[in-house]
């Protein structure tokens, strides 16, 4: 057998937008003559079958299948005979991604539909929409549009694990908006202990889509492994943007299109403030880290990228990002609360130009201990990106190490 | 028979009240989370458990013998409802808060499994309440309450409990205080 | 035979009871909270403790002062008895 040079496709934003193809802004009206309405000839079962074979990923950064989560609240429902729950998380705890606030605010009709579609398959008495009271207004405008009394919306706050699933419900039984410690799956019981299905309102948008032109358009986007399309915020030089790209786009190419030269670009924070850091443009923007693929594979978590140019010191930008990220502890559980500000601590001597040979041994030391000690996965994370940036900051690290660094600035703008 | 019972109650309650002051101290020996030497803090909660529940036995002797003895004169309703007694009806009535503090206490301990951080921790800190309102009841309604070993034994406990609550009160009080302390300011343990 | 002891750690206050009890299965880290020894962490809050530690496990559920441990026993493929 011969093997032949298959040319690798590299995909990078969407050639036509898909969740904000109504245009910005879009009202019940504008949404409608986009997108027409939801089909009326599907059963339930095919609908739950096209969303099944599209492939679909979580877009809130866990990446979980959404048609398997779905099936779980199912089965879970027909078990305990207890009516399900569905939740749109629109909260975006994580502070540079954009997408979430941009797509209730332009798009609320696709997010809607998504949820009430899921709703009533899965016999859901309740349904609600978590996001921040700024989003609300444009909300219950989008309901009143619709004549559309049965979904209530809950504020959350804007802490950066407000957003996590189980902070989420807790907030929503009244209680703090921290993470709870994990006692089973949230599709066998969340909210008040009925089986729950909780899952971002990307998610629900791209439900919308698939449930009216089908699974095969889905992955017309995107790849085998990361079908269809995802939002994406951007950040370079203090400034965002939010595109649509494809499902494991490539990095360089994606940078290209929004006119980033490659040469100006000294690394790329991949998945926001709980993701990793790269200086090699040449990966996919991914579900999930993969490191056996040609190019390598980055999570793009809650869909985020931040730029780094050559002007900014790299480590003093991670000290900055880790410091925040201690200070947004729950401050539940010992391990977090005690290890990250010492990793803090740690770094930000290393990012100051402390010439301690040790500083980058008790950084690595203080991830392994916090990681895996807690109710959530901050402290892991956290420490995943501490690591990372002395791993791709090898050479900035030395340069701190002997007091000097390559960089003019030390703040990042 | 009255002799019998009024001397029961006389013993089964200066009992309880240092079964009492030994189970508070072991309390906050406990919550400290230090070891000294033999005394694991293992061995300090169960001895911590063992006292308070002999505490408990104790108390429910003194209650028992005291409504049997018709000279007491202590009746049902006083067990539930303070200061009604016919001798002495105040230090009498500090006795039955004393006693009613201590169902509340002892029932968190027993139901700790099952109640949440802030409910067992709040109820369960009217154990600073209930000793002196024990140690006053006893000054007060004591028959041996004017001997010398009485007293003796009163103020060696008030000395061991001012003790124990100010070590309680410092700052470095807790096992790893000052570590953890520092580590939540940033600094290296 | 072996078990699964859980961790909350939002309940967790380090008071190392059960650090003491299982020597043979925790240590104390830095801030006296209890860590897995080598190869027993099994995902978050999870610790494996083998057979002999049961009694120990069990001991520690019952007396942790935060009520923040739970064991998951498994019942042995060999042998159906506890």
């Amino acid at each position: 057998m011969t093997t032949t040079n298959i040319p690798t496709v590299y995909r990078g934003v969407l050639e036509e937008p898909r969740l904000l193809a109504a245009g910005p802004d879009a009202h019940w009206a504008e949404h409608l003559a986009c997108f027409g309405p939801l089909p009326q000839d599907s059963s339930d079962q095919q609908i739950l079958s096209e969303w099944e074979a599209s492939g679909l990923a979580g877009r809130g950064g866990g990446a979980f299948p959404t048609a398997r989560k779905i099936a779980a609240v199912q089965r879970a429902a027909a078990r305990t005979r207890r009516a399900p729950v569905v939740i749109g998380n629109g909260s975006e705890g994580e502070p540079l991604s954009f997408k979430d606030q941009l797509l209730l605010d332009h798009a609320p009709h696709l997010v809607l539909d998504g949820l009430l579609l899921t709703a009533r398959i899965l016999g859901a008495r309740e349904s609600y929409i978590a996001a921040k009271p700024g989003l609300h207004p444009r909300l219950l405008d989008a309901l009143a549009e619709r004549g559309e009394t049965s979904v209530a919306l809950h504020a959350t706050d804007s802490h950066f694990l407000a957003g996590q699933a189980t902070a989420v419900i807790s907030s929503m039984e009244g209680g703090p908006s921290l993470p709870r410690h994990p006692s089973g799956h949230l599709s066998d019981a969340g909210l008040a202990g009925a089986p729950t299905l909780l899952v971002n309102v990307e998610t629900l948008a791209h439900l919308a889509l698939i449930a009216r032109y089908s699974s095969a358009w889905f992955r017309t986007a995107g790849t085998a492994a990361d079908p269809g399309s995802r939002l994406l915020t951007v950040h370079d030089q203090g400034r965002y943007q939010v595109h649509e790209v494809h499902g494991s786009s490539d990095l360089s190419l994606v940078l290209e299109q929004l006119q980033i030269s490659a040469a100006s670009i000294q690394a790329v924070l991949v998945g926001g403030y709980h993701g990793q850091w790269t200086k090699d443009l040449g990966v996919a923007l991914s579900a999930a880290n993969d490191d056996r693929h040609h190019p390598a594979a980055l999570a793009a978590g809650a869909g985020v990228i931040e730029v780094v140019r050559h002007d900014i010191c790299p480590l003093a930008r991670s000290s900055q990002i880790i410091d925040y990220l201690a200070r947004s502890s729950a401050r539940q559980c010992g391990p977090c609360l005690h290890g990250l500000p010492t990793l803090a601590r740690d770094f930000q001597a290393l990012a100051q130009r402390s010439t301690d040979p040790e500083l980058p041994e008790q950084v690595h030391r203080l991830g392994a201990l916090v990681a895996g000690r807690g109710s959530c996965h901050h402290p892991d994370a956290s420490a995943r990106l501490a690591i990372s940036a002395l791993q791709v900051f090898d050479d900035e690290v030395s340069a701190h190490l002997s007091g000097t660094c390559h960089h003019n600035s030390q703040e990042h703008q | 028979m009255d002799e019998l019972f009024w001397s029961i109650a006389r013993t089964s309650g200066i009992i309880s009240l240092c079964l009492l002051t030994g189970s508070l101290l072991l309390g906050i020996i406990t919550r400290s989370g230090r070891s000294f030497g033999a005394l694991s803090r293992y061995t300090q909660s169960l001895l911590h458990r063992s006292l308070s529940l002999l505490a408990v036995l104790f108390t429910v002797l003194h209650v028992i013998a005291l409504l049997a003895d018709s000279y007491a004169r202590v009746h049902l309703i006083d067990l539930l409802i303070p200061f009604l007694g016919e001798y002495r009806p105040f230090w009498q009535g500090l006795g039955t808060v004393g006693l009613l503090l201590m169902v509340a206490v002892a029932l968190t301990g027993l139901l700790r499994q099952r109640l949440s951080q802030p409910v067992f921790r709040g109820i369960h800190l009217a154990s600073y309440l209930l000793w002196p309102i024990a140690v006053a009841h006893g000054l007060g309604n004591g028959s041996d309450a004017g001997t010398l070993w009485y007293r003796a034994i009163t103020i060696v406990s008030i000395a061991l409990v001012m003790v124990a609550g100010i070590w309680r009160l410092s700052a470095n009080y807790a096992n790893h205080a000052s570590t953890r302390r520092l580590a939540r300011e940033g600094v290296q343990p | 035979m072996s078990a699964e002891l859980n961790i909350n750690w939002t309940r967790c206050q380090g008071r190392g009871l059960c650090i003491e009890l299982l020597a043979g299965a925790l240590d104390s880290d830095p801030w006296g909270y209890p860590l897995a020894q080598d190869g027993r962490a099994a995902g978050n809050g999870k610790v494996h403790v083998d057979g002999d530690q049961l009694e120990a496990a069990r001991e520690a559920v019952k007396m942790c002062p935060l009520a923040a441990l739970s064991l998951h026993e498994d019942v042995g493929a060999l042998d159906g008895r506890r």
